[in-house]
């Protein structure tokens, strides 16, 4: 085999490790992102993320960083996905009413089944701002593109919950699925 | 005397018959054998073909969801991003696009990236295809952070190996014109694989940590939801010991598929129940993208038979 072939073949063994290598690394520091879910698991959970948080610890910072400029142009992500427990839905409602007092509900409103497929991960992102003037914008923002669209629209409410669902059992013995509101915004059309 | 002693050492330790030559050519075996590239061919077109679909199937949402004036306005989502990552915003502003141009800027992207998919499904200027649809899939991922779910990581991750690996040596236009006779190893297949085992790895693990994958809530939470429910499931609240064996079984499979999915024997069993189970997700949970193209890498990575001249599909 010629020297060349020997070391194209080195360097792609080499490219090979290093992209597998983030990909591993990457979802190990993934792992942090259950510390706020630690209070709900079982002690030997907990036992296994203080160990992989341990871990990620001693992955030296410019490493993290050289792997998260690597993994968003690479499309890399953690896998964890529904983990570790699947979280009840957080929904978006919002309420309009026109000037009629003609109300309609909805959440927010796309044209397509793959738009309302999104949904939930915008839930999602609401949901995990942690900054409230921040998710206040966020809403203002829903609120602005809402009106856009429906401009019959007066008065507008958007109501943040939880879609608690029972589990089996409860749910068997008549316990029933519900909404727990987590936060209400109102907003009225501006007349100047 | 120091080279004495060295040598009584190895002999003593049996390392004397190790043929490092022998070795490396094991290692040279293992990752750069030559494999046909039929796989690769389906990988290419599995790929284009789901991220047509994809995009087909978000036309009438653009400004919505990526739009500067969306449900969630872009300079809300910029803010939310590392400054290196791609978005829409930056390649408005590097072409001096105006806001008011911003409708014709969406369509333009949008047809571009549909045109370029065409390309990579037809194998036509392939690596630069994939080039540029892995940035424009980075520019539709950065802007849409809010509304991304696995399924667009995992397209702008084909579309990477799409870029670097051998995609178009055959069942492509570029085959045809070029006439490029260059090997196809079996390393690209290597790490695909690999890839595979951390994805499903990872994913088993994490569940394992929480109490609803052990009971089979977790099955129900996810059939359930508002925004995923498909069909009326309610009944299977009757059927605890059904949604259990369904929660461990997921556990089972996702975490044990590094171990079952190389041996032959199993191999052809864990593809198919990892098959079934996106085939459920996509029509249980309404994620038809993220099944498609998890079905799209497993068969790529084990449904074929890979040696130069098998032409024979596995599944």
């Amino acid at each position: 085999m010629k020297k060349r072939t020997k070391l194209l073949r080195l360097v792609v063994l080499l490219g090979c490790a290093f992209h597998l290598t983030s990909i591993f690394l990457t979802n190990i520091i993934a792992l942090n992102a259950f510390e706020a879910a630690k209070n709900g698991l079982p002690s030997r959970s907990v036992k296994l993320l203080d160990a992989a948080e341990k871990v990620s610890q001693s992955i030296p910072q410019s490493i993290q960083t050289t792997i998260g400029f690597y993994d968003t142009y690479t499309g890399i992500t953690g896998y964890s996905f529904f983990s570790p427990d699947p979280p009840f839905p957080y929904q978006i409602v919002v309420e309009r009413t026109d000037a009629n007092g003609g109300k309609a509900v909805n959440t927010m409103a796309f044209n397509t089944q793959e738009g309302y497929n999104r949904l939930t991960a915008a839930s999602n992102f609401i949901r995990d701002i942690k900054n409230d003037t921040l998710k206040d914008l966020v809403m203002r923002s829903v609120a602005a593109r809402t009106y856009e669209k429906f401009p019959e629209t007066n008065q507008l409410r958007i109501i943040t919950a939880y879609y608690i669902l029972p589990p089996p059992k409860a749910f068997r013995d008549g316990n029933k699925q519900f909404f727990e509101q987590h936060a209400l915004y109102e907003f009225e059309k501006y007349r100047p | 005397m120091a080279t004495s002693n060295f040598l009584s050492s190895t002999r003593s330790m049996n390392l004397k018959n190790i043929d490092l030559n022998s070795y490396f050519g094991r290692l040279d075996t293992a990752f750069f054998s030559e494999t046909n590239a039929r796989h690769w061919a389906f990988f290419r077109i599995g790929t284009a073909l789901v991220a047509l679909s994809l995009m087909a199937s978000l036309k009438a949402d653009l400004l919505d969801l990526y739009g500067k004036y969306g449900y969630i306005q872009g300079d809300l989502i910029d803010i939310s991003l590392p400054d290196y990552q791609l978005r829409l915003s930056y390649l408005m502003h590097w072409l001096g696009i105006a806001d008011a141009q911003e409708v014709v800027f969406l369509n333009g992207v949008y047809w571009t990236y549909i045109g370029v998919l065409v390309c990579l499904l037809f194998g036509f200027l392939t690596r630069f295809a994939a080039a540029l649809g892995l940035f424009l899939q980075l520019l539709f991922l950065g802007s849409g952070i809010a509304y991304n779910y696995g399924g667009d990581w995992f397209i702008a991750n084909s579309m990477f190996y799409c870029l670097l690996f051998p995609v178009s040596r055959t069942l492509s236009i570029d085959s045809r014109l070029f006439r490029r006779q260059a090997p196809v190893f079996r390393i690209y297949t290597r790490v695909l694989q690999v890839h595979l085992c951390f994805v499903y790895l990872f994913a088993g693990f994490s569940k394992s940590l929480g109490t609803t994958w052990w009971n089979g809530e977790a099955i129900w939470r996810s059939v359930m939801a508002l925004d995923f429910r498909m069909f009326d499931v309610t009944f299977l609240a009757n059927y605890p010991a059904l949604l259990t064996a369904l929660g461990i079984s997921v556990l089972i499979l996702e975490f044990f598929y590094p171990l079952f999915i190389f041996p032959k024997k199993t191999q052809r069993f864990w593809l198919l129940a990892t098959v079934g189970m996106h085939i459920g997700i996509a029509v249980f949970m309404k994620l038809w993208f993220f099944a498609a193209i998890l079905i799209v890498w497993n068969i790529t990575a084990w449904g074929f038979h890979t040696e130069k001249n098998a032409v024979k599909v596995v599944v």
